[in-house]
């Protein structure tokens, strides 16, 4: 179904909604209701002549559709929430999960902050809990949540952890050189090699690095960093609607807007990090 | 205040008729989804939102009452078909007839109701 540009975003914001309102019912299939959404506007719409469909004529489907936060009032019977001690004695599937996605995140915060040599390994806490807050709160047996507040704290998290997994997972190649760069790895001597005066055999001063050394650093990170974008951005593209369902209500993070800042992004960090990183190994 | 609760009680009386008129709408027939809000259309009485049919259905099928299949379309995308299950068969049997006890009790205290007003 072709639509106007705009008509596209009502509707991916409307579909946002129906996940959303549909998140903690674990009765039901929230992506198999936003299918049969999208196959509804288009059953609506195919029968119509013209050019793409204009958001005014998409308004009016979705105006019978009516509003997703109201459709439980008019379908459901009142569900009783799974209070939290049923949940830790083991009863309701992954819900315990989600307590450790905290602990992760402290843990990883922690090494970020304070142990500087670890950072490559506290980013990767923090994609893996990122990751994990996002397959639990997707779990069909996710346990109810009783009070607003907490559906409403849950329903942030679900952005938060989707926002923190694409960043570590963009940055990571910039965190690794330079986590490489610190703690003594593989980098270092062809760093040092390319740094130090000619016929110097160590740094000046011990436990510090030639002035040369930390540019460089930067720009084989920005180098490792712009090539990386670009084959995550090739890899978004081919994942496409795959890309979209995974991230659920956070689906704007693989909007196409986002798709070509990190394409073009990525390639002129790579291009021009090459650059002056030829330049100065040469 | 009274209009406030004939609209409660119109928005409680739904929740049980729709998955009513959903189920017999699929007796003996396979529909789409579209298909299935337009023939609830012509229920009198049962004004919804159209999207309200989507987690019902969602609901159904994890309960066992409604299976689905995927179909071409010579429209476009692919669709959606669903029909009852056996068990959605048996279940709807139990629900007809409870509906029928339902109304018939509902209609005897309505014509005592008009009988007395007669007399």
């Amino acid at each position: 179904m072709d639509l106007t540009d705009r008509a596209r975003r009502d509707l991916d914001r409307y579909l946002e909604r129906v996940r959303e309102s549909l998140w903690d019912r674990e009765e039901v299939d929230a992506e198999e209701v936003v299918d049969g959404i999208r196959e509804h506007v288009e059953a609506t719409l195919t029968s119509r002549e013209g050019g793409p469909v204009t958001a005014e004529e998409l308004a009016d489907v979705l105006e019978r559709l009516g509003s997703p936060e109201e459709w439980g009032k008019e379908e459901t019977m009142p569900r009783v929430p799974t209070p939290p001690d049923a949940v830790l004695r083991g009863g309701a599937g992954t819900g315990p999960w989600i307590e450790l996605v905290p602990l992760i995140l402290a843990g990883a915060g922690g090494l970020l902050i304070l142990v500087e040599l670890t950072v490559p390994l506290g980013w990767g806490l923090l994609a893996v809990a990122a990751v994990t807050a996002r397959l639990v709160m997707g779990s069909p047996t996710y346990p109810t949540v009783g009070s607003p507040v907490s559906a409403a704290l849950v329903a942030l998290l679900w952005h938060v952890s989707a926002i923190a997994a694409v960043g570590a997972i963009l940055l990571a190649p910039a965190v690794l050189v330079w986590g490489q760069s610190q703690i003594g790895g593989a980098l270092v001597p062809f760093l040092l090699e390319h740094t130090l005066p000619p016929g110097a055999t160590s740094t000046p001063v011990p436990g510090t690095r030639p002035s040369g050394y930390w540019p460089l650093v930067g720009l084989l990170a920005g180098t490792a960093t712009g090539a990386w974008w670009i084959a995550a951005g090739i890899a978004w593209k081919a994942l496409g609607e795959g890309l979209r369902r995974i991230l659920g209500p956070a689906d704007y993070l693989a909007s196409p807007a986002v798709l070509k800042a990190v394409l073009l992004a990525g390639g002129f960090l790579f291009v021009l990090s090459l650059v002056l990183l030829l330049g100065a190994l040469g | 205040m009274p209009s406030d609760f004939v609209s409660n009680w119109q928005t409680q009386a739904r929740k049980g008729i729709l998955v009513l008129s959903v189920l017999n709408a699929l007796r003996g027939e396979r529909l789409y989804g579209y298909e299935i809000v337009k023939r609830l259309g012509d229920v009198a009485g049962l004004s919804i939102a159209e999207g309200t049919i989507y987690p019902l259905m969602s609901r159904l099928q994890k309960e066992g009452l409604v299976e689905s299949s995927l179909e071409p379309s010579p429209e476009g995308p692919a669709r959606k078909y669903y029909r009852l299950t056996a068990d959605g068969e048996a279940a709807l049997d139990r629900i007809d007839e409870a509906w029928d006890d339902i109304v018939e009790g509902v209609e005897a205290l309505r014509r005592k109701h008009d009988e007395g007003g007669a007399a």
